[in-house]
């Protein structure tokens, strides 16, 4: 059982701009149309496939739209979408909206058997897709090709029928699933258009993310971008490094993964660092103070921080000022509810950690097709991702990684993260990993996999006597210096992976 | 698993628990060749120290012992040969 922090464990309110675009009710399609009136000479979309400006955008949308629905497309259909073009499938995607029609991504990635579940959980009726091999058994397919082709020789759609709900329409997104099967939310087109007014202001940036349109979270950030009026840049197919692209399409918004920040800092270290007009965003899993360091050093002095969920959106990121040893996701933005609980639901005290709980505008309040992951998850009316949290008596929001994660040796509470963190800042280390081997007298046991830094040797007696001297009793036990630690396919090193892999006693 | 391996163990485990006679280098190795015992009275371990050493045999030995074990024997020569006993 849980209980709300009293008013003055809130965290303060901030940055009221973020408030200033709240979407009252209107759609996707209306805020094209506003933009077109107001910024019609901003481009929309910039790659490839050249520049498309907020002035032409409704009209090719619409245009999209009436050929879709000639195909039969209408409230009550569920698109499975696969789009490898950025562009083409953003442009579905405002097409569906306007449509009344729900849409799923089946990413291009994804074996064919995931596909196909994804589809039966979110209900698909059609699949709108690049290939016949896109088709999903039993299941009509659409060419998007023919559809695109269609619509841009038609001069120009006309609306579509009106639809009793606007904003109604559903988008189905799926989690990156890296622990099994892939959790789903699905969205209103309202709750998006919230997610995308609480997010950080865009309008006038050129946003590129080099992580493809068919990931949840850059879909979202493409439709945050229209919805705020900005450009989104798209890097499809491009050759050259990140901050090659940046550089070429002028951009000042770049939201990156740890990983693909790791590479930009190689690039910068080659070619110089980037334009000072650019903010990077790291975000999507922790981003050690080192990493930081060398960003800021080699690549870019605007350097945010950020932390949020599928189920809630954007919460809150660090400043280029709040980047220490604590690895801060900074304050969270005015729009959140953001608590850190003891087991016994009561508030934590600053510095403690607890369990994390979110509240944010047009958040989700279950899982499609996984009832009990939904009691786990959403409580009272919170979200509870299941991620451990401290807060600093600044209020800045620390993350100490998975509540499951948490190990319990002879009683004690024992944070992976923590150790990680350590055992990161031995100068001969690169990334770690800490996990439990399991004991029957002690509980878990903490122990450590490492790699070196730079092709370095790593001592494995001094790395674990410099993580004593710092962490006591919550220092791993054993360390072994890996060549390479598994990862997922997004560059995240898996965790269970490594305890697999080498947390059997010697 | 042979005794030297299982003798290191013990030295890491006392190691770890900041049991400093352990750190004398000619006991250490005249321990870990079997040339010398040692008795758990004379090492004067506190409860965490002998919880370290609990922990350093089980992740190198895959034997699980409890602190409270560690009463039944006097020295920690007579400690390695019930380890290796139950090793094999």
């Amino acid at each position: 059982m849980t209980r709300r922090a009293n008013a003055s464990q809130r965290l303060p309110l901030r940055n009221e701009s973020f408030d200033r675009m709240r979407p009252a009710g209107a759609t996707f399609h209306d805020r094209l149309l506003v933009h077109a009136r107001d910024r019609a000479d901003v481009p929309a979309f910039v790659g490839r496939d050249g520049v498309l400006r907020y002035g032409e955008l409704p009209g090719v949308v619409r245009s999209l739209a009436a050929v879709l629905r000639t195909a039969g497309l209408g409230p009550g259909s569920t698109v499975a979408l696969t789009a490898r073009s950025e562009r083409d499938h953003v442009l579905a995607a405002l097409a569906l909206l306007d449509l009344g029609v729900a849409q799923a991504t089946l990413a291009s990635r994804d074996p064919p058997a995931l596909r196909e579940r994804l589809a039966r959980r979110t209900g698909a009726t059609v699949v709108l897709g690049d290939l016949p091999s896109d088709a999903i058994p039993g299941l009509p397919w659409i060419g998007l090709a023919k559809v695109l082709a269609q619509s841009r020789s038609a001069r120009s759609g006309t609306a579509p029928e009106a639809r009793p709900n606007p904003g109604a329409s559903r988008l189905y997104f799926t989690g990156s699933g890296t622990t099994g099967e892939p959790k789903v939310v699905a969205y209103a087109e309202s709750d998006l258009a919230r997610h995308a007014a609480s997010y950080p202001p865009l309008a006038a940036h050129r946003v590129l993310r080099p992580a493809h349109v068919e990931y949840n979270n850059s879909k979202r950030t493409r439709l945050y971008v229209l919805w705020q009026g900005g450009t989104n840049v798209f890097g499809d197919g491009v050759a050259g490094s990140l901050r090659d692209q940046c550089a070429r399409h002028d951009v000042t918004w770049l939201e990156v993964s740890p990983l693909h920040a790791a590479d930009l800092v190689a690039s910068c270290r080659s070619e110089g660092p980037l334009s000072d007009r650019v903010s990077v965003k790291v975000g999507g899993a922790r981003v050690p103070i080192a990493l930081r360091r060398e960003l800021a050093r080699i690549a870019t002095q605007r350097l945010l921080v950020s932390y949020g969920t599928t189920e809630t959106a954007y919460v809150a990121h660090a400043e280029p000022s709040m980047h220490d040893e604590r690895e801060s996701v900074g304050l969270p933005g005015a729009h959140a509810e953001v608590e850190v609980v003891r087991a016994d639901g009561a508030a934590a005290s600053p510095g403690e950690i607890g369990e994390i709980r979110l509240r944010t505008p047009g958040m989700a309040t279950a899982y499609v097709g996984d009832a009990a992951a939904s009691v786990r998850h959403f409580r009272d009316g919170w979200f509870m991702p299941g991620d451990l949290a401290s807060l600093t008596t600044e209020g800045w929001l620390c993350l100490h990684g998975r509540i499951d994660d948490m190990m319990i040796m002879d009683g004690i509470n024992i944070f992976p993260a923590e150790i990680e963190r350590v055992l990161e800042a031995h100068p001969s280390v690169a990334v770690a990993v800490a996990y439990p081997v399991a004991s029957p007298s002690h509980g878990q046991i903490p122990v450590a996999a490492v790699e070196p830094r730079d092709g370095q040797d790593v001592d494995a007696e001094a790395v674990l006597a410099f993580a004593r001297a710092r962490l006591g009793l919550r220092a791993p036990r054993r360390i072994d210096v890996v060549a390479a630690l598994p990862r997922n396919p997004q560059g995240k090193v898996v965790r269970s992976a490594a305890a697999r892999g080498f947390g059997d006693p010697a | 698993m042979d005794a030297r391996t299982i003798r290191q163990a013990i030295v890491d485990g006392l190691e770890a628990g900041g049991v400093g006679r352990i750190n004398e280098k000619r006991i250490r190795d005249a321990f870990l060749a079997g040339d010398v015992d040692l008795t758990l009275a004379e090492l004067d371990m506190d409860s965490l120290a002998r919880m370290e050493l609990c922990i350093a045999i089980e992740l190198s030995t895959g034997i699980s012992l409890v602190p409270e074990e560690l009463g039944r024997y006097r020295t920690l020569g007579e400690l390695a040969r019930e380890i290796e006993g139950r090793c094999r």
